[in-house]
């Protein structure tokens, strides 16, 4: 089942544009969806997982109308929020298992069954019975991969899940999601690069609203070949360079500068050619629209 | 750096709202306390006529107040450390140079000066309440009672309060718990507080009371309003043991505190289990099998199954916090507290029926609105606080799935409460008082059809708001505007609750006897009106539920739209027909079928009474001489029609035309047909005043007589909630003709000054002069008038054949027709006025005794005290008739009313051959202790004397009435006592008597007056009454008093040109009274005398001959008083008995020794050993101290 996002647009009564004629087209599979804080990736998903209303436009997975037909989209619905959280002392298991109920796993076996294949998935089964509110982040992250899995999901929205963990937990949440099945639309955002580069096998990004570029990031890194340049370059002079040509990134590195710049011929003599990264591209199409 | 931060938090508190709401609260609590000068007076602090700035109640007020201030305590004390935490800040403070002490004191005392701060609102709010009241309700403002409230009273209790929860807040790091420990505080103190000021230590009481409330009731209760209103406060040993004690623990709770608290940023628990530990890398990627793959139910069973176990979840947190338990049992206990204290010995001392615990419960609900708005509110906004609510609108579940699990999760909660209060009710009925009769049903009403509804109606009201509220404090404060304005705004309007006020419903008056009777239409229908409405609401909440993370409300009500399906919708339209039809159906029965009276549309037509009529009280009238009534009662159908004859007298000395009647037509559903036996035209027909005339077209001579005759019916019709038509019951119909009760049933002649506006407030508003009820007793037009006129009654009732009518006089026959049961009531004797008809399912005891026929009709199951009854009618009947002159009448009778019909629990009022009891009166008074005092007897001793004082002999309603009807009923009341069961049963009666006359003088709003002069004080009345007539028989015998009171009787008794007052009462005592007593009849009645009569010194010396000589030497000072209680000294000259007691307190010597100086040595010889020796030790002259006037005799040599 595709997902299918045509023209949706989102106003906040403050005035703020949140999405500006958004349309996408995602096939089952890991889809990323880059952008800096603030670009509209949160309201997209709200919106997909039904919490928010969009002004215009339209989206369906398969025959469902997502916008409209709220209950049989949530019945396949797995979401993972950006920011959530529970009640402290309750314990995964017990949790889990009234998630399970309310996701209409109605026979107490069945329950116990999936809960704990999914506890075991998460590798939480350990601490099945420890309070949640002792959790660290990367753990409550983990719960929270555990509950947007439970039911026969189609759609699976994990909006930030990697903000706040650190490299390894990281590392363990990138394995958890990779394990999702092929024929599942995986809808991923992130504004970290890496994230989408690991795993997904398409992506958009987005800013201000609007989806900049949209396609698999191997493609789009391959694009660039050739036109990436970097050189190590005194401090002083990032600003001369940023005001003759298209700067990607400056980075720090081992005490000196270091610099990439977007050319179709080498900046200067000290500048060698660079195999393009995915985070060329972002920082490609996120300052070419400034 | 304590000052550094006791400065930062000090401006903080300034700059925070809460600080000035406090000071405007307490401004304001305390300005309607000291400018209120009629309505509540007595509740708040103070009473009688006192000066609302007296020291006394200065004090009193600010101890109040501190009471009521405690929360606010808590925010601005307790809250100055534990805030941090909340905030998470600690961490920042303690990183920094401040020390312990700096910081925990710092906050402290800031805080503590903030929160003394804020009772300057006390102050301004007294002051500005003097001003605005009557200048003769203050005396001059001076400045020290101030200091001593804010010094003594005040600053310990605020250390104490602020210690207690700072140290609380602090060391727990809770707010909430220290929120709720706060609450569980106050509830804890009013319980205690109300069970320890009925134990008779006193000094235990006083210092366990830190707010000095007690030490300042006790020290005050025999207080003048005179003494009130010019002494300070006390100050005496028990004041400052009991300040020093709480500011020792005040202190000492402080310093275990700062001693405790550590500067660490979390607390260890030696429990709490370190962060789980996984070995994450072990069990790596070995995952990789497929997740199962589950059978799935969408369905609404699974949804509304779903709703149960997470409300249930939710309700379990709540349910077992230790916090709600502790609030569970204080509510709890607060209900069977009363319920024991008001039913057990200490009360009325009744059985332990179901109704009088479950009218105890009423009290719950002011628990259960802050319960269910707190509660309510943590439960709709409990997802978005702990961040878990996206998750749950992801989840596929129907959107009413959620409202419906917070709705069964308050339902989970109030049923809990109602389950804990049943336990309660059935256990203190079992156990408490053995009783075990429990009426399940009766509970299951209550405390599910009225109670239970209740609390949901009130869950529906406060999802909604908070379901609306932008934010969860919003949400609480217009919950808390909602049930303010809800408890205010009705009662200012007065329109009637019923249609009105969400989930109003309507007062009843439960009877033991007939249960919920014709009120259980009324309550039903309203119950079944206000549900349509609740679920009409509770439709438009889950309509309008928050299921996703959309605010603006147009959103929502585009969503709420969508989500209205056509199921919901017809569901709606039809609980909107619902209720718009049982509205229309209830609006019918009480504006249509029924009037909708409000007091002002009352007072108006009263106003316009005496406008228009007054002048007519001058005109020469005709009197009412002969009664004929035929009424039939149909209690099925709650009527009764009444046929019946006046004949009227004209006993002027000119020729009469006019003849005028009262017959206000409230209750009166037919138009009453009214004839005379001469013809005669319509002279006024004013039907709101009720108020009609007629001009007789022949005059009527002097002497002649015309007859009235009249025919109506009086019928219930549907329901009201505001003319219930109490009087018309299936079983107990009460009618009566009192002309001073409005509305009447029957015409009452003549225009009646008894209803104009009494009151005087209303009546200046209104442009009329103040009146006085009763005239003065020189008023010599005055002694022409009585309460009710003297007539020939004869009466024929009839109703159902289960049933028994009964009226006034003497039953002459009885007889069933065409199954109906009829009553012939016939007497040659002349009656007082004051009739009634009951009709109902009675029982029936007869007895006769010295030719009268005494009966008592009593409803089956209240048989408990018939043969009391019956002996006190016997004792009282025996002694008034040798005594005063023969009963004139064949038949006495005592007739239990219901509840319903007959407002006055457990009162009994007499007339003319019946006393009618209230059912919660005499006949369910639990006699079963063989210590206390009969009081069924007691009672009925003084009814029955009521058919001398009071029917035979009439008085005037001039000042003073009461004496001669009340006081003298009290006299036979202890002349029988004594007689049935000892002297020392009738001492002890006159001893709490006295107690109770003196405690209730400071609260006289008329102001003590002597005893010929009294109104409506039924202190002086009935308790200084048997005081005074029992020291009459002590100077001057029994016998004397009783042939004075026979000459009264022989002077005045069915007479009608001129009515006794209390003039004629002393004169006839003067007269038997010789000459070196008359002074006696002075101070008791003319005069407001008291004693202070001391022991102060006893010793004995034993003879050579075998007796003793006993040295006793006394102090006596006499004092006449004023009205409020200014006493000055009269030099004393008085017949004074002295006691001395011997082995086990037998009395070996009693008699009168004439006082005549205020120190005085008596030596008396006795031929037995004294023990104890006293002037007036029984206490038959008044006496504020009376617990010196006795002292045990010492040994005084050989």
């Amino acid at each position: 089942m595709d997902l299918t996002i045509s023209n949706l647009s989102k106003t906040y009564p403050n005035g703020t544009r949140a999405l500006d004629n958004v349309s996408l087209d995602i096939r089952p599979g890991m889809f990323g969806l880059l952008g800096p804080n603030g670009a509209g990736k949160s309201t997209l998903m709200r919106i997909l997982a039904t919490l928010q209303e969009a002004d215009s436009g339209e989206a369906k997975l398969g025959e469902i109308d997502v916008l409209i037909d709220k209950q049989n989209i949530k019945k396949v619905l797995g979401y993972l929020p950006q920011e959530f959280g529970f009640y402290e002392k309750e314990t995964p298991l017990r949790l889990l298992n009234l998630f399970a109920r309310l996701k209409g796993v109605a026979q107490k076996k069945d329950r116990k069954l999936v809960v704990e294949a999914l506890l075991k998935r998460v590798n939480l089964w350990e601490v099945r019975k420890s309070k949640l509110g002792s959790f660290s982040g990367g753990m409550k992250q983990r719960f929270g991969i555990a509950q947007a899995l439970l039911g026969n999901t189609k759609l699976i929205i994990v909006d930030e899940p990697t903000a706040g963990l650190d490299p390894e937990e990281r590392n363990r949440f990138h394995n958890l999601l990779s394990e999702i099945g092929e024929d599942v639309v995986v809808l991923l955002s992130t504004h970290i690069v890496d994230d989408v580069s690991d795993l997904c096998r398409q992506m958009a990004i987005i800013q201000n609203g609007r989806i900049l570029t949209t396609g698999s990031p191997q493609e789009a890194t391959n694009r660039l070949q050739g036109w990436v340049w970097t050189a190590q370059i005194p401090k002083s002079e990032i600003e001369e360079y940023k005001s003759k040509f298209f700067v990607l990134s400056v980075k720090l590195s081992g005490g000196s500068t270091h610099i990439r710049i977007l050319a179709d011929q080498t900046p200067g003599k000290t500048f060698k050619a660079s195999d393009p990264t995915l985070e060329d591209v972002y920082f490609q199409h996120l300052y070419s629209k400034l | 750096m304590f000052w550094v931060i006791f400065r930062s938090e000090l401006s903080a508190s300034f700059r925070s709202p809460a600080f000035w709401i406090f000071s405007l609260i307490l401004a304001l609590f305390s300005f309607m306390d000291a400018s209120n000068d009629v309505v509540t007076r007595t509740v708040m602090t103070r009473f009688g006529q006192a000066w609302h700035n007296a020291p006394v109640f200065i004090s009193r007020t600010m101890a109040i107040m501190s009471i009521v201030g405690v929360l606010f305590s808590v925010v601005l004390v307790a809250r100055t450390v534990a805030k941090d935490f909340g905030a998470k800040i600690h961490h920042f403070i303690f990183t920094t140079q401040t020390s312990k002490f700096s910081y925990l004191f710092g906050r402290y005392f800031a805080g503590l000066l903030a929160n003394l701060l804020i009772y300057i609102g006390v102050l301004m709010g007294l002051v500005l309440g003097w001003q605005s009241i009557d200048s003769s309700f203050s005396g001059p403002i001076e400045i020290s009672p101030f200091l001593f409230a804010l010094l003594v009273v005040l600053l310990p209790n605020l250390l104490l309060v602020s210690s207690i929860f700072f140290s609380l807040a602090t060391l727990s790091r809770k707010m909430f718990l220290t929120y709720i420990a706060a609450i569980g505080f106050m509830l804890l103190y009013t319980t205690l507080s109300g069970i320890i000021r009925n134990s008779d230590n006193q000094v235990l009481t006083t210092l366990f009371d830190p707010t000095l409330l007690a030490y300042l009731s006790f020290q005050t209760t025999n207080w003048t309003i005179a003494e009130i209103n010019s002494n300070p406060v006390p100050i005496s040993t028990l004041l400052i043991l009991n300040r020093v004690i709480w500011l020792s623990i005040s202190v000492a709770l402080l310093l275990y505190t700062s001693t405790r608290f550590k500067l660490v940023a979390d607390l260890e628990k030696g429990k709490k289990k370190s962060q789980p530990t996984i070995d994450e890398n072990s069990v790596a990627v070995k995952v990789l099998e497929k997740l199962p793959v589950m059978p799935r139910l969408f369905s609404w069973s699974q949804d509304l199954k779903n709703s149960l176990v997470i409300s249930w979840r939710q309700a379990r947190r709540i349910i077992f916090h230790p916090a709600f338990l502790v609030l569970t049992f204080f509510a709890v206990r607060q209900a069977y507290h009363n319920f024991t204290f008001n039913t057990g010995p200490n009360g009325s001392n009744v059985y332990p029926f179901t109704s009088f615990y479950l009218n105890q419960v009423g009290s719950i609900f002011g628990y259960m609105i802050p319960i269910t708005i707190v509660f309510g509110g943590m439960l709709v906004w409990r997802e978005r606080d702990n961040g878990s609510h996206e998750l749950y609108n992801s989840f596929p579940n129907a959107p009413w799935m959620n409202f419906m699990s917070k709705f069964l999760s308050l339902t989970w909660i109030q049923l809990f409460y109602i389950i804990a209060v049943f336990i309660a009710g059935i256990l203190s009925q079992a156990f408490l008082f053995g009783y075990f009769n429990f009426e399940i049903p009766l509970y299951a009403k209550r405390l599910l059809g009225i109670d239970l509804i209740n609390y949901l109606h009130m869950a529906v009201m406060v999802l909604f708001i908070h379901n609306l509220a932008g934010n969860k404090y919003l949400g609480y404060l217009i919950c808390a505007i909602y049930y303010i304005a809800d408890l205010v705004i009705f009662n200012i309007l007065g329109l009637g609750g019923g249609l009105f006020n969400y989930g109003f419903l309507p007062g009843y008056q439960y009877s033991n006897i007939t249960g919920f009777g014709h009120f259980a239409p009324l309550l039903i229908w309203h119950r079944i009106y206000w549900l349509f409405f609740g679920a009409l609401l509770a439709s438009l909440t889950y309509l309008l539920w928050r299921t996703n993370n959309e605010t603006s409300l147009f959103i929502r009500l585009k969503l709420a739209w969508a989500r209205m399906g056509r199921a919901s919708g017809a569901v709606m339209v039809l609980l909107l027909i619902g209720f718009v039809s049982t509205g229309a159906y209830i609006y019918h029965n009480t504006y249509i079928l029924n009037d909708f009276s409000t007091s002002s549309s009352f007072n108006n037509a009263r106003e316009r009474y005496e406008k228009e009529y007054k002048h007519l009280e001058q005109e020469p009238s005709v009197t009412l001489s002969e009664i004929d009534l035929n009424i039939d009662f149909f209690p099925k159908a709650r009527t009764a029609n009444v046929v019946g004859s006046y004949v009227l007298i004209n006993n002027s000395n000119q020729h009469l035309t006019d003849i005028y009647y009262n017959l206000t037509n409230r209750r009166i559903t037919s138009d009453p047909q009214v004839e005379f036996s001469g013809a005669a035209s319509v002279l006024v027909n004013d039907e709101e005043t009720g108020f009609y005339g007629f001009k007789l077209d022949k005059s009527l001579k002097p002497s002649d007589s015309v007859i009235m005759r009249f025919s109506y019916q009086i019928a219930a019709q549907g329901f009201s909630e505001n003319n219930p038509k109490n009087e018309l019951a299936t079983d107990g119909s009460f009618l009566h003709n009192y002309p001073f009760q409005m509305p009447n049933f029957f015409p009452s002649m003549n225009y009646n000054a008894i209803y104009e506006i009494s009151d005087n407030g209303e009546r200046g508003a209104r442009g009329f002069t103040a009146k006085s009820i009763f005239s003065d007793l020189d008023d010599s037009l005055a002694l022409r008038i009585t309460m009710s006129e003297l007539v020939r009654y004869s009466a024929t009732l009839s109703t159902d054949d289960d049933q028994i009518a009964i009226t006034n006089g003497n039953l002459d026959s009885t007889w069933n027709e065409s199954g109906r049961n009829y009553f012939r009531y016939e007497t040659d004797t002349l009656m007082n006025n004051m009739l009634v008809m009951l009709s109902g399912e009675y029982e029936l005891v007869e007895d006769n005794f010295q030719g009268v026929d005494l009966q008592i009709y009593y409803h089956r199951n209240h048989h408990f005290n018939i043969e009391n009854m019956m002996r006190g009618m016997k004792a009282s009947l025996a002694y008034c008739s040798s005594n005063f002159g023969k009963y004139p009448y064949k038949d006495v009778r005592i007739v239990e009313a219901t509840a319903v019909g007959y407002p006055g629990n457990g009162t009994a009022t007499s007339q003319p051959t019946i006393f009618t009891w209230q059912e919660n009166g005499g006949f369910i008074s639990n006699l079963e202790d063989p210590e206390s005092l009969d009081v069924v007897f007691s009672t009925t001793t003084h009814e029955m004397a009521h058919q001398w004082f009071g029917h035979i002999l009439r008085p005037a309603t001039t000042a003073g009435v009461a004496v001669l009807v009340e006081t003298l009923a009290q006299w036979v009341r202890l002349q029988c006592l004594e007689d049935e069961f000892g002297e020392q049963i009738a001492i002890d009666f006159l001893q709490t008597e006295m107690d109770i006359y003196l405690a209730n003088r400071q609260r006289d709003f008329l102001g003590e007056v002597p005893m010929i002069k009294t109104e409506n004080q039924a202190y002086l009345n009935y308790r200084k009454g048997s005081v005074v007539m029992n020291a009459l028989e002590e100077y001057i015998s029994e016998d004397s008093v009783n042939s004075a009171l026979r000459s009264l009787i022989d002077k005045f008794a069915f007479k009608g040109e001129r009515y006794p007052t209390t003039l004629d009462l002393v004169a006839a005592f003067r007269k038997v009274t010789p000459e070196s007593l008359q002074y006696v009849i002075t101070d008791l009645f003319e005069h407001i005398t008291l004693f202070e009569n001391q022991a102060t010194d006893a010793s004995y010396q034993r003879l050579n001959d075998g007796s003793y000589i006993l040295e006793l030497e006394v102090s006596s000072r006499k004092f006449r008083s004023d009205g409020i209680g200014n006493e000055s000294e009269i030099e004393i000259n008085d017949y004074i008995p002295i006691i001395v007691y011997g082995e086990s307190d037998k009395v070996i010597y009693e008699k009168f020794h004439l006082i005549n100086q205020s120190h005085s040595n008596i030596a008396i010889i006795l031929d037995k050993k004294p023990e104890s020796a006293g002037i007036d030790p029984n206490l038959i002259l008044i006496d504020r101290t009376s617990e010196n006037n006795q002292i045990k005799v010492r040994s005084d040599g050989n």
